[in-house]
């Protein structure tokens, strides 16, 4: 092949002389009013490539294998969020931020859960704290010691109950704290679950070391938390035992080898028709005059890459590095392309309204002789 | 130290919730339902506990809360009786060792918290 031009690929279209339409293409095809892939199921095919299909030519889906590997040895699952899952010990939903965590600090914080707080969901904060906690007695070069871990648990469980509550607790806090010391309700600082919980060790009598760096920011929070908590006398460190029972997580993790289930459209059907919400959306359509269009569904044809126009008022401008990212590192597989979206005016041309990097790609391997 | 209140409450079904002032809440509920809704049970004790026994619950109740709709509100299912909720309850209170503890039965607003002891 040495002439782009005449390379066919397959386009989808609409017929249409309406460029409004185009755009709001543009703007649907990227985003807009699409669901995007959650952070769980981005997580769940990166941890599927090395577990089901034993894929471990992509070092970023075995890294994070490995980390999800570390929270499930101690009984901790990512799940998707509002699932109903997200209920069972050591579940949790925050994926983005377990993502930031390195191994050592995902090693502390799940066995910190797993010790003492074993019979709840794993709450965000603990990855907050333990990742500013570690990070900072290995700069500090100490150990941070099992009793220190143990008079945190016992502060969390005698104090506030479970983490989930310590958070509403130290939120509340920090309220007070901003709009006494600066006038206004600032926003929330994540490092503050590590500093506030650090402060209140200290005014309590805790005699572990703390590095200051972990106790001198947000100066006196501590001193805003809720006088239920501040009011008692006498704190004594001691954690209580809670009964551990089987997680049934162990058997419903589904990242532990998928499913295994492969479904009909009709189990889909099945699940839109338990749904309230969209029983009500078909009620308002059955009771408007819409009706659907057959003649509006889009055609497919294979097309000459030199008969696509570019309406650079709708679509962006080429972004030459991400071209290149497509291409680089022997990573271009062609059966990932996707079908290019154009509209096809009353002219019988084709003007693109989303694809031209995969075009151009094509186009670009061609003319540097790198297709057929 | 001042108290905070973890209740149970009759209504159609099974309720719960939590309160800081519970003849208030007695009055708003008994506003609302037009009757005198009876607090077959009510806890007091450490605040955050109280709202870390009310969350609990939520988890624990989780496929047996009443739903209307979409909506999860703070009734249960009709399968759950104010004694499971009670048994339920006791049970997260021992086990998972929260400041708070049963101080009145069958009380409403027109009744002192310490005469439904």
């Amino acid at each position: 092949m040495s002439n782009w031009q005449d390379f066919k690929f397959q386009v989808q279209y609409i017929e249409t002389d309406n460029l409004a339409f185009a755009r709001r293409a543009f703007a649907s095809f990227n985003g807009k009013g699409k669901k995007r892939q959650s952070a769980f199921s981005r997580l769940r095919n990166e941890v599927h490539v090395v577990r089901i299909d034993n894929d471990t030519t992509d070092e970023q889906d075995v890294a994070i294998e490995r980390k999800v590997s570390i929270v499930e040895k101690h009984d901790c699952y990512p799940v998707e969020e509002k699932s109903s899952l997200a209920q069972y010990p050591g579940t949790f939903t925050n994926v983005s931020t377990f993502r930031t965590l390195s191994e050592a600090e995902l090693e502390v914080a799940c066995n910190w859960h797993n010790t003492y707080f074993h019979y709840v969901p794993l709450h965000v904060s603990c990855f907050f704290m333990f990742r500013d906690i570690v990070k900072t007695y290995d700069a500090y070069k100490k150990d941070l010691t099992p009793k220190l871990l143990e008079e945190l648990a016992a502060m969390v469980q005698g104090l506030f109950g479970d983490l989930p509550q310590y958070q509403e607790s130290v939120a509340e806090a920090y309220r007070k704290y901003h709009t006494t010391k600066y006038g206004f309700k600032g926003n929330w600082h994540d490092d503050a679950y590590a500093v506030a919980l650090l402060q209140l060790y200290k005014r309590l009598g805790g005699k572990e070391t703390i590095p200051l760096t972990l106790l001198d920011r947000f100066e006196d929070l501590d001193t805003y938390f809720d006088p239920a908590i501040l009011n008692i006398a006498n704190f004594t460190f001691e954690y209580q035992e809670v009964p551990r029972r089987p997680n049934p997580m162990r058997n419903l993790n589904e990242l532990n080898g998928g499913k295994q289930s492969v479904v009909s459209l009709q189990n889909r059907i099945d699940t839109l028709a338990d749904s309230h919400k969209w029983r009500k959306a078909v009620q308002r359509l059955q009771e408007s005059d819409w009706t659907f269009d057959m003649s509006r569904l889009p055609k497919v044809e294979m097309v000459r890459l030199g008969d696509i126009l570019i309406d650079e008022d709708i679509q962006r401008i080429l972004d030459a590095p991400h071209c290149a990212g497509i291409i680089d590192g022997n990573k271009f597989d062609p059966a990932l392309l996707q079908c290019l979206q154009c509209i096809k005016n009353s002219k019988g041309e084709f003007i693109s309204i989303d694809g031209q990097h995969t075009a151009s790609v094509l186009a670009g391997l061609i003319v540097a002789g790198l297709l057929g | 130290m001042e108290q905070y209140y973890f209740y149970i409450v009759q209504g159609d079904r099974a309720g719960f919730g939590i309160a800081q002032d519970m003849k208030h809440r007695s009055q708003q509920y008994s506003s609302h339902s037009g009757r005198i809704v009876n607090f077959p049970f009510v806890f007091a004790g450490h605040r955050p506990h109280a709202k870390a026994l009310e969350r609990t619950i939520k988890t624990e109740l989780y496929d047996d809360i009443w739903m209307i709709e979409d909506w999860r509100t703070e009734w249960l299912n009709d399968n759950i009786t104010i004694d499971m909720l009670k048994e339920i309850v006791d049970r997260l209170i021992a086990e998972r060792h929260y400041k708070v503890e049963c101080i009145a039965t069958n009380y409403d607003f027109t009744k002192r918290l310490t005469d439904s002891a």
